[in-house]
């Protein structure tokens, strides 16, 4: 069976020394080049036509993203696979819409890098296990509204209110604007949010752009 | 007195002055109405003796007094005059004497008189006098511009701080035909609101940046108050120097501020893009190193927990890399760096987090925030969360960040127990929630505005205005 061909783009140098003895020592795998910066990682893709790059994100002169972009322009058959340090999921989207077909942290354990490798090789897409989890798991999940609340209907007073706050108002200043104490603003604010349900200030916004509010 | 004593009497007690009658060489009075007793105070017998009247002339007046009387009786000269008498209680009582000369058939001369008190209009003056003298001292010395403008807006006055600063005398501004507004504020803008403001007259300081005859520009600054009759009084202050100091302290700490988060970004690059890499290119090693055959289970055991060890400080590692500077912010922008950040502290926290955003201006790379507003804002969010998970038992925490062409606008909230925003403020520094203070610092920095509201939950609020540039 053919080796695959892996190109190691990787600025630090131990870390690459390491990864490539890693790579090398697995059966069917064998690293082809090196590179320590996006520019140069581009350059031997095109020469090299290797079957994966493993990339490091964060390189000098063109980072991993930059380059992930140009390789897939000009070799869009050479495969991706994205080696970071950063858990943030930022990252990860910035990269998935680069191009790359995985997304593997430093951090990882190697069996997880080579099975990675295997799979994308294959044609398939790897998200490492914690990235997966800031996905899943997410604590910002939007919510979707259903239209009109299904519990009593605001009041005139109520649609004010709360598109005032949507508004970036303060209680105070919403007090002043309509000439009421800011204890009956807030009561108004927290009978309207439980009408709709709405826990937190960013769902109120989020409300009133969705009934077109702001 | 002698043809109809009791009706004269009665005219002259009833007379709201003293009516008398004297000798014409010794001015000894031989007449005095009752009303003099209560005017000075003297029993009216002891008004009769000789030399009454000199004696009680108050010290400064009897001299020149007496002369006068003596020089305009030997001319047969009716006269009067005001002067000062000393009461019986030692008061000052001021007289206005209104004296006619006559002459008795015997060739005898004798003089008839009535003295008005006069006390209250004479302080009454005095007062009028010091107010005058007041006014007049402020407005000629005091380092405060003033100008009174007439009803019709035209300039009247200026006084010497006025002229000292803009380099125009009064008589200057008398003979031109135009306003000086014109010279002053070039800029129709300017002159348009310097003309609101004297119009508007609501005794409220506004800055107004003014030329002076040598053209050289001075940052000032007004407040007007009108008068009843229409004319106003401009009361103005040069503060050229205070604004250029207070620039320059602006300009200092954002030079500090900017050295801060440079070093900062520099150190979590350092700690994230070179110790991160040596722990990880340590952590293939291990991994290495334990795939090696035939090892001894003690030997399998101790790599397993190096291997730990290295993840748990390639963990703390990245804590710190992040709390000082997040290379998201860098890399990726606002949005990526305050979803990243909401994560972690929702994580770290266990507590639920909501974030909105609406502008591609935290995203988009060449529509981007600036540099250092972009650094504040993240700061405040960071310094904002740290405040909820410390202090306010908070449930839901949103974040929400927004803009358009002209402003960003940031607001934290939080629904947990708040705190007395006022009382803070106002309360001695030591207190850990200074970061209050280091968020509003920043913000203003930028040019922006930082509110605060606590109740039931806190809210601050932050808006940016963007200059195009």
């Amino acid at each position: 069976m053919e080796k695959l061909r892996i190109l190691l783009a990787e600025d630090h140098r131990i870390l690459r020394e390491g990864l490539k003895r890693l790579i090398d020592e697995q059966p069917n795998m064998e690293v082809v080049g090196e590179a320590d910066n996006g520019i140069t990682a581009w350059q031997k893709t095109k020469e090299l036509e290797p079957d994966i790059v493993l990339m490091d994100i964060s390189m000098p002169r063109l980072n991993g993203a930059e380059a992930t972009i140009k390789i897939k322009e000009c070799c869009p058959n050479v495969k991706i696979v994205a080696l970071t340090g950063h858990r943030a999921s930022a990252y990860l989207n910035e990269v998935l819409k680069a191009g790359a077909s995985g997304y593997v942290l430093k951090q990882a354990a190697v069996d997880e890098l080579i099975e990675a490798i295997q799979i994308v090789a294959k044609g398939g897409n790897y998200i490492d296990r914690a990235s997966r989890d800031f996905i899943t798991h997410s604590p910002l999940n939007k919510r979707v509204y259903k239209g009109e609340s299904q519990g009593k209907p605001l009041s005139q007073r109520e649609i004010q209110i709360l598109s005032l706050v949507a508004n970036g108002y303060t209680n105070k200043e919403i007090a002043n604007e309509l000439a009421i104490s800011v204890k009956t603003v807030e009561t108004h604010k927290a009978n309207s949010m439980q009408k709709l349900d709405l826990k937190s200030r960013a769902e109120i916004v989020d409300y009133a752009r969705f009934r077109g509010w702001t | 007195m002698r043809e109809t004593p009791t009706l004269y009497s009665k005219l002259v007690n009833s007379l709201d002055g003293i009516v008398w009658e004297a000798d014409g060489e010794t001015f000894q009075f031989t007449f005095v109405s009752p009303k003099a007793e209560k005017i000075l105070g003297y029993p009216l017998k002891q008004w009769l003796e000789p030399n009454f009247w000199r004696d009680h002339t108050h010290p400064d007046d009897a001299e020149w007094c007496s002369a006068f009387c003596l020089d305009c009786t030997k001319q047969l000269q009716d006269h009067e005059f005001e002067y000062r008498m000393i009461g019986a209680d030692g008061g000052v009582v001021w007289l206005h004497d209104i004296v006619s000369v006559k002459t008795e058939t015997s060739g005898a001369i004798y003089l008839r008189g009535i003295m008005l008190d006069i006390t209250k209009r004479k302080q009454a003056e005095d007062e009028l006098r010091k107010k005058t003298e007041i006014l007049e001292k402020i407005f000629d010395h005091i380092p405060v511009m003033v100008t009174f403008r007439g009803a019709d807006g035209r300039i009247q006055l200026v006084n010497r701080e006025w002229e000292k600063t803009f380099g125009w005398t009064l008589l200057d501004l008398q003979h031109r035909n135009s306003d000086i507004l014109t010279d002053v504020y070039p800029d129709p803008i300017s002159r348009r609101r310097a003309r609101d403001l004297i119009e508007a007259a609501s005794a409220e300081w506004l800055d107004f940046k003014a030329k002076a005859r040598d053209g050289s520009l001075l940052d000032t600054t007004w407040a007007v108050a009108r008068l009843s009759d229409g004319t106003s009084v401009s009361i103005g202050q040069n503060i050229t120097e205070r604004k250029r100091a207070e620039e320059e302290r602006r300009q200092l700490l954002q030079r500090l501020m900017t050295v801060h988060e440079d070093e900062r970004r520099h150190l979590s690059r350092e700690l994230h893009d070179n110790i991160g890499q040596y722990l990880s290119a340590l952590l293939l090693g291990l991994e290495s190193v334990a795939r090696v055959p035939e090892l001894p289970v003690a030997a399998l055991t101790e790599l397993s927990y190096l291997k730990e060890t290295t993840k748990q400080f390639e963990s703390d590692l990245h804590s710190v890399a992040l709390e000082l500077r997040p290379t998201t912010l860098d890399d990726l922008g606002l949005e990526a760096a305050v979803s990243t950040l909401a994560r972690e502290w929702a994580k770290r926290h266990d507590q639920r987090i909501r974030l909105e955003f609406n502008s591609s201006r935290f995203k988009t790379p060449n529509e981007r925030v600036s540099y250092d507003i972009g650094v504040a804002i993240y700061r405040v969010v960071q310094e904002a969360l740290t405040n909820a998970s410390r202090h306010s038992n908070a449930e839901v925490v949103s974040v929400i960040l927004e803009g358009d062409n002209n402003q960003v606008r940031v607001i934290v909230e939080d629904d947990g127990s708040g705190f007395d925003v006022d009382t803070f403020l106002s309360s001695p520094v030591e207190n850990r929630r200074l970061g209050l203070m280091g968020m509003q610092e920043r913000i203003q920095l930028v040019g922006g505005e930082f509110k605060i509201e606590s109740g039931s939950g806190t809210t601050i609020v932050v808006t940016i205005p963007l200059s195009e540039s």
